[in-house]
């Protein structure tokens, strides 16, 4: 459910840069990074981007890539180091708790407009 | 063309909840976040609390969010205490609130007549888990009819939680609830949690929580 103000403060944020470069082409593509910790839907995300990207002429025809960034956790019991691909909270070598750091960001990493 | 962006999404309710964290220390009021999914007692928790906390001398106030409806803060009228009310369906539908909506309803407490505010979020373990409101520290509630695998499933709202509250622990038994096994899930994702099992029918765990909270209120307020 928290894809839809996620997916507007995307499509505000990613606006705001091509206006603040001066940068006047049709964006092809998007591309963020998602904690994997925030638990997001991809395709719940991206039903909200492409009816809310239809507000901004230059976002209008673009893609959305979304990349996943693990968190990484280490075991209280036995010190083991593993990245975390999903929001699981047991060390997978002992059973014990684990402490995590990460994976609870999500960035607009870059976008990518037609040559001029 | 590429162009290397990488910007914080979250960075526009992140300067937000600082601005009421700001806020908070300027009015000297503490600011606390009760979060739930819908039906698990939020409102009825408050009913009770509430009368606990103005007898150890605190002065409550309650930001009431809804999707619809000003049901909760009718509840909460009798308890005579000032409640704000945020409609979120009004802001987009939104389902949990956000930091700029807890500033704007800050604003409708007149100054000094609270110390301790407690903000009863939308009903939801998801979207609210996502959103700083500003809040100095967050209360987790799950209750003994909703299943033993909430805290897996919603993990989120139970890590960034200060006290989980595990409410109609009177009802365990005939919900079929195994209470050693919810606590043990409420661990597992997060092994610091204080957890606190509450009934409003019977009264047991409230003066508990009501000390809990007085705690953490005096946490924020550095006294």
């Amino acid at each position: 459910m928290h894809e839809l103000s996620l997916a507007s403060e995307v499509v505000e944020l990613a606006a705001e840069e091509l206006r603040g470069r001066g940068l006047s082409a049709p964006a092809t593509k998007v591309t963020l990074r998602a904690g994997v910790l925030l638990a997001l839907v991809p395709e719940s995300f991206r039903f909200f981007f492409d009816q809310l990207k239809a507000d901004h002429a230059q976002l209008a025809a673009c893609e959305l890539e979304i990349l996943v960034d693990p968190a990484e956790a280490t075991c209280r019991s036995c010190g083991a180091t593993t990245p975390l691909s999903e929001p699981v909270f047991l060390c997978p070598s002992c059973g014990g708790t684990l402490t995590t750091a990460g994976g609870r960001d999500l960035f607009l990493q870059s976008i990518e407009v037609e040559e001029a | 063309m590429e162009i290397r962006v990488v910007r914080d999404v979250l960075e526009k309710n992140r300067r937000v909840a600082w601005k009421v964290r700001e806020r908070c220390r300027r009015d000297r009021h503490s600011l606390l976040n009760l979060m739930s999914a819908p039906g698990s007692g939020k409102t009825s928790l408050l009913e009770k609390l509430i009368p606990l906390l103005v007898a150890r001398g605190l002065r409550p106030a309650v930001i009431e969010g809804d999707v619809e409806t000003t049901n909760d803060s009718e509840r909460l009228a009798p308890l005579g205490i000032p409640v704000a009310h945020v409609c979120t369906g009004r802001l987009g539908g939104a389902c949990h609130i956000p930091a700029n909506v807890i500033l704007a309803a800050l604003d409708e407490f007149r100054p000094g007549e609270a110390d301790c505010v407690i903000i009863e979020n939308v009903g939801n373990l998801v979207c609210p888990a996502e959103v700083d409101t500003g809040a100095d520290a967050d209360l987790v509630m799950v209750s003994v009819t909703e299943g033993e695998d909430k805290p897996l499933k919603y993990p989120m709202a139970f890590r960034r939680a200060a006290l989980a509250l595990v409410s109609k622990a009177d009802l365990a038994a005939a919900a079929g609830c195994d209470l050693g096994l919810l606590e043990a899930n409420i661990r597992a994702v997060n092994p610091d949690l204080p957890v606190l099992r509450v009934s409003v029918r019977d009264g047991s765990g409230l003066e508990d929580l009501a000390g809990r909270v007085e705690a953490l209120h005096r946490r924020a307020l550095g006294a």
